[in-house]
């Protein structure tokens, strides 16, 4: 009864804190300053997207159309040679120097590895090895992500993690990478954004295997993947011993947890009981589940999960969280994902629409604050293709950071979507999330964009 | 809809069977009224170390109105949100028909809700309520009752004099509370409050109205 006084009392006057960062400048000359000392800023890409020579599902998924004739793909664009960075890392790693970089996220691409059940590529291993050896020689972190959305042909072919028997393989493939780099690698992510792949491959349709409307089946594969981390987890713990950073710890265990602001449409009960719903699949299930063990989801007259998973709890030692922008939902009881979705017109917003909405990544930081776990940021960034508002955006998301920080958030890291523009997934070349931009028809050169200057004043400014 | 409406319509207006007369307005269970009232409304949902929601001042209007048994409740909520780009100002309209009894009083229909900038704007639900007369005690039944606001509730009336007081359950947890206090004859106030939480959503208003008229 107390609590529920309580729910009524804040509920009457229940303001969320925002702090109206959008549309502010905050000024770069003391912009990092308000950052936690030895707070780490770098940047973030994935293999299928900047690596280029991929041979995977997405790569005959970037082939196909839907149904109505549409390609696959924005523009039919094929990832193709992507940013070249398998033949150009050297210029890679001079863009994140010229950044003043501390920390680098990028993925290993399980496909390029293990190309046929069972039979490993030593020398795209040893091509990973140098990377990592590079990256740390120049000061910077690597943190290796094992799953950034693509599976070999042959796992997708069995079903990908739609199945539980994907794990054994995915653990294989862990403990190959571990083996291979885990003298020179010590903060590992074994999945990039769960929820996403799920809800992008057996919601939407949009991504590979291009299911659409399954519920059932998507909250089936979060779970898969859930219990797949674990036991990758454990994996890596056991194999990788050699503290590569001498700061004690052979391993850091994290996860990229996709985040997203689901704001009601209006104060409809319908609207805003279905915000709270899509609100708990995506972006509570998987942090709940790593703090407890315990996998649940509930999709109410659709599937109820409910399990316990040995190693899932503890299997995380930070949680990094990928912020972009806030989605306002409307009640649709007609559609599988009970709401429609929409951007807020009037606001201010990206090449892709989506609206920008710094005091998001406040209220995040704050929120997930409350498992214990330190956090990084492991995406933020835009799609901006003229140039005119990434460092606004870039400062407007670092003062987010900063607010959580001095409100005693333990936030440790930041790392930028992205380097340089890459193949973005569906919407393929035409979204530009660079820090650096590339010209995918000419030379492909790592050309600065105005935020660069931003973001090493950023590094510069923080204390250490 | 038009013909049920003039179905009933006639109905309410059709001469008494010989020898039994209808009861008379006054000896319905509610009579004609009007309230006018204002209110705040907070609507969120909750997750550990988080809450997104929003306080709205509602303005709200009701009238009911009786054509010998046949009855038109109908009702007007402006729900302003007090936080800058939170949710939408929404309007929500709310039309139900029935009958009323001398211990019974039935009435269901629809609760449109228009939200400004909202895709799609308007949003349609159905509503019902269902009263009944024990004597001292009387019970309400409500489904997507208050403009919708409440899921369902169950509630109890208690007279004392003239006041009159109820308390009731919101499924799936929540209560509903509500009094009326008559200041003379035919004008009085009514207190109205609720608070519940469904799924992660959790809704709690009160409102304060004048009373024109009478009855339940």
């Amino acid at each position: 009864m107390r609590r529920l006084v309580l729910a009524a009392a804040v509920g009457l006057t229940a303001c969320t804190p925002r702090l109206g960062l959008d549309g502010t400048s905050p000024s770069l000359a003391t912009l990092g300053q308000g950052l936690p000392r030895g707070f780490l800023m770098g940047t973030a890409t994935a293999a299928h997207q900047v690596e280029g020579g991929n041979d995977n599902d997405w790569t005959d998924w970037e082939k196909g159309s839907f149904p109505d004739g549409t390609p696959h793909i924005v523009d039919g664009d094929q990832s193709g040679l992507a940013c070249d960075s398998w033949n150009r890392f050297d210029d890679d790693l001079a863009a994140m120097q010229a950044l003043g970089a501390k920390v680098y996220r990028f993925s290993v691409e399980w496909s390029r590895l293990e190309p046929t059940e069972g039979a490993w590529d030593r020398a795209a291993m040893d091509r990973y090895r140098e990377w990592t050896v590079k990256l740390r020689a120049a000061g910077i972190e690597p943190m290796v992500t094992l799953h950034h959305f693509t599976l070999p042909k042959w796992v997708a072919a069995k079903r990908g993690f739609e199945t539980e028997d994907t794990q054994a393989a995915f653990v294989a493939y862990t403990r190959r990478v571990a083996e291979a780099l885990g003298d020179t690698v010590d903060t590992w992510c074994p999945f990039n954004e769960i929820n996403v792949y799920a809800a992008q491959g057996y919601l939407g349709g949009i991504w590979p295997p291009g299911v659409k409307d399954d519920t059932a089946l998507q909250v089936t594969v979060m779970a898969n993947m859930l219990k797949a981390h674990a036991a990758a987890a454990a994996a890596l713990r056991e194999v990788d011993t050699v503290d590569a950073d001498g700061d004690g710890r052979a391993t850091v265990l994290t996860t990229a947890h996709h985040v997203r602001i689901f704001q009601p449409a209006s104060h409809s009960v319908l609207d805003t009981a279905i915000a709270g719903l899509t609100d708990d699949v995506a972006n509570e299930a998987v942090p709940r589940a790593l703090k407890t063990g315990r996998i649940r989801f509930s999709v109410p007259g659709t599937i109820e999960i409910d399990e316990v998973v040995d190693g899932l709890a503890g299997s995380i030692d930070e949680l990094g969280l990928n912020y972009y922008t806030r989605d306002i939902l409307r009640a649709d009881l007609g559609s599988a994902a009970l709401s429609y979705s929409y951007f807020k017109a009037g606001r201010p917003s990206n090449d892709l629409g989506w609206d920008l909405y710094p005091d998001g990544l406040y209220l995040m930081l704050t929120r997930f604050s409350s498992y214990g776990w330190p956090i990084s940021i492991t995406e933020n960034g835009t799609a901006d293709a003229t140039d005119s508002f990434r460092t606004e955006y870039l400062a407007q998301h670092v003062a987010a950071i900063e607010r959580a920080a001095r409100e005693g958030v333990d936030v440790r890291a930041y790392y930028h979507w992205s380097l340089m523009d890459n193949f973005e997934w569906a919407e393929g070349y035409s979204a530009r999330f660079g820090l650096y931009r590339v010209d995918f028809d000419g030379t492909r050169d790592r050309v600065p964009t105005s935020a660069v200057d931003a973001f090493k004043t950023i590094v510069e400014n923080i204390r250490r | 809809m038009t013909a049920l409406l003039l179905a009933v319509l006639l109905a309410a207006e059709a001469p008494a069977v010989e020898g039994v007369a209808p009861p008379a307005a006054a000896e319905r269970l509610v009579g004609p009224e009007a309230t006018a009232g204002l209110g705040v409304l907070g609507a969120s949902y909750a997750q550990p170390g988080y809450r997104l929601g929003d306080a709205h001042f509602t303005p709200v209007v009701t009238a009911r109105y009786l054509l010998g048994g046949f009855t038109t409740d109908a009702g007007v909520l402006l729900a302003v949100p007090l936080t800058r780009d939170g949710m939408a100002l929404a309007f929500t309209g709310s039309l139900r028909i029935g009958w009323t009894w001398r211990a019974w009083s039935a009435v269901g229909g629809v609760v449109m809700q228009w939200a400004s900038g909202a895709t799609p704007a308007s949003q349609w639900l159905p509503s019902l309520r269902v009263s009944g007369d024990f004597g001292t005690v009387g019970m309400t039944l409500g489904v997507l009752d208050h403009f919708a606001l409440v899921p369902a509730h169950l509630s109890f009336d208690f007279r004392a004099e003239r006041r009159r007081f109820s308390l009731g359950w919101v499924v799936p947890i929540g209560l509903v509370a509500g009094a009326d206090l008559p200041l003379s004859e035919g004008f009085g106030l009514r207190c109205t409050a609720f608070a519940f939480k469904a799924f992660q959503a959790e809704v709690a208003m009160f409102t304060v109205a004048g009373t024109f008229g009478g009855g339940r």
